[in-house]
């Protein structure tokens, strides 16, 4: 019975596309579902809080809610790690939404694509992540919109099982910011 | 906030090495030793780096080399 399943999940990773996540199907079987999780990418700087998070038919919507407020961060995270040994490049499309800088331009709205092999220590961190490319790091006053944005992270020299995550930073925001996720895929 | 070096292909090295571009990291190398340094490349934000088999990447990235 167990050889059976083993070989079940062998051929189930043969036939995976890479794909994370495609217009509400989170590949299950892969990544165990996708996740909001309180993880802190700048020690005390940042507070871990997880963005609010919401789960549509075609899309993931996370939130960084707090207006006026110190900064903060969490991250969109899958629940298994993913080998990603035989890909080069980790992709994201997504539509956004920056809430803009509500106090003398000292606030901000941010968010990374993220590979790291542990889930903890600050993810901002080279000696948490294994490659990070920060999207966006929106400080003007007015807000800032995009619709399917795509963002590719060269992840060429990552080996082995990788949590892959959108990490979300805000602080003194002037509205809430949205990001709408769409697709997340790897690409050989 | 680190000091470092980068060359042409944005591959990093510690501060001060000779002829080659230093720029200002904010966060992500602070606990970075210069041996680990030397395992990273690093993309400015507003550059772009176009790896081997053509893929360009736009900064701020960091990935491994």
């Amino acid at each position: 019975m167990n050889a059976l399943l083993g070989y079940l999940a062998a051929c189930l990773r043969q036939a995976w596309s890479g794909k994370l996540y495609d217009a509400g199907d989170e590949f299950t079987d892969i990544t165990g579902g996708w996740q909001a999780r309180a993880w802190t990418g700048n020690g005390s700087i940042w507070n871990a809080v997880a963005p609010g998070f919401a789960k549509n038919a075609s899309s993931m919507v996370a939130t960084m809610p707090d207006k006026y407020t110190s900064g903060k961060s969490g991250v969109i995270e899958i629940r298994n790690n993913v080998d990603l040994t035989a890909y080069r490049t980790l992709h994201l499309r997504l539509d956004f939404n920056l809430g803009g800088s509500g106090w003398n331009e000292d606030g901000y709205s941010r968010f990374y694509l993220v590979t790291a092999p542990v889930r903890s220590g600050n993810w901002t961190s080279s000696s948490v992540f294994s490659a990070l490319l920060q999207c966006e790091n929106h400080r003007a006053n007015s807000n800032w919109a995009a619709t399917n944005r795509e963002y590719s992270l060269d992840i060429s020299g990552v080996a082995g099982a990788q949590d892959v995550f959108v990490g979300c930073a805000w602080a003194y925001q002037l509205n809430a910011s949205t990001l709408t996720i769409k697709e997340v895929w790897l690409e050989k | 906030m680190k000091t470092i070096c980068i060359d042409d292909d944005f591959a990093c090295y510690p501060a001060g090495t000779a002829g080659m571009r230093e720029v200002s990291v904010e966060l992500y190398l602070d606990d970075c030793t210069d041996e680990q340094l030397t395992e990273l490349r690093f993309v400015p934000a507003g550059e772009s780096w176009t790896r081997p088999d053509g893929v360009v990447f736009h900064g701020e990235m960091l990935s491994r080399r």
